[in-house]
């Protein structure tokens, strides 16, 4: 149905409608923002590049092919963009490497039961997300935040689907590992509140 | 823990596992307590992650500034 009302509105914009490409920016600006803050982890270039995304997609619409979704492809030039942003600021940071990564696993965190609140946890999960390997990483936002199927995450990244399966578990287990016992807190603390909330 | 039933909760987190797999994982999560812990903490970091995360809010001015970049491309190549 979305996509059927996306081809109308790309026919609309091939024939001059500019009008028409704001409804397509209207469907999917929230999913590009957070699709992109999620990758790199900064609100405001995360804007910057969903706005390129949309420019550079409005500019390529007549070799758009519309065999695929025009919801697939927005992703992949904006996924494309966050990559070369990595890219560019990998030349001042340096990342995390895999043996970094299991610095991340339970036994070499601090394993004490602590408050968690909303705010701190949602960080955490961020930072957590943030240290996972590119591929891993644009895997469980896709698949997990934006809620694709793992077919779509696999025409997105133009990887075969059982590839995504294992990125997606290897991500889990990589979250897993960085945020317990944090997340057993926070769904604890979460669930009492809301009961305690019931009740009053 | 037996790496065929870390797969298996993967597959039943995404609703991919089958009537048997199902079945075995049923069992393990209620005789085994690193089953059923590992399986809650992986549900809690995937299907619930939207709930830790909420998404951003898109700004106000963000389409008129998209459509602003477009109209003012389009013009430019017009020649306005």
């Amino acid at each position: 149905m979305a996509e059927a009302r996306d081809t109308v509105l790309i026919r609309k914009c091939l024939t001059g409608d500019v009008a028409a490409y704001s409804a397509l920016v209207d469907r999917y600006s929230a999913r590009i923002i957070n699709l992109a803050y999620m990758m790199i982890g900064n609100r405001h270039d995360s804007e910057d590049i969903a706005q390129e995304a949309f420019i550079r997609a409005y500019r390529g619409l007549k070799r758009f092919q519309q065999k695929a979704k025009f919801s697939s492809w927005l992703y992949q030039i904006a996924l494309n963009l966050c990559k070369d942003y990595l890219k560019a600021k990998v030349r001042h940071v340096k990342s995390l490497d895999d043996e970094q990564l299991t610095a991340m696993e339970p036994g070499t965190r601090e394993q004490a039961a602590r408050a968690v609140m909303e705010s701190e946890m949602s960080d955490l999960m961020r930072v957590a997300i943030s240290k996972l390997p590119v591929p891993y990483r644009e895997t469980f936002v896709l698949r997990h935040l934006q809620g694709l199927e793992y077919e779509e995450v696999a025409s997105i990244t133009a990887v075969p689907a059982d590839t995504v399966r294992v990125r997606a578990y290897r991500a889990r287990e990589l979250l897993r590992g960085a945020l317990s016992p944090d997340v057993d807190t926070f769904w604890r603390e979460k669930a009492a509140k809301e009961k305690n909330g019931s009740k009053s | 823990m037996n790496p065929d039933y870390r797969k298996i909760i993967h597959k039943s987190l995404d609703g991919e596992a089958t009537k048997d797999e199902t079945q075995i994982l049923k069992q393990s999560l209620q005789s085994d307590p690193a089953v059923r812990r590992e399986y809650e903490q992986l549900k809690k970091v995937s299907e619930d992650s939207t709930v830790i995360l909420p998404p951003l809010k898109v700004p106000a001015d963000f389409k008129e500034k998209v459509m602003g970049k477009i109209r003012d491309t389009s013009r430019r190549k017009k020649g306005e």
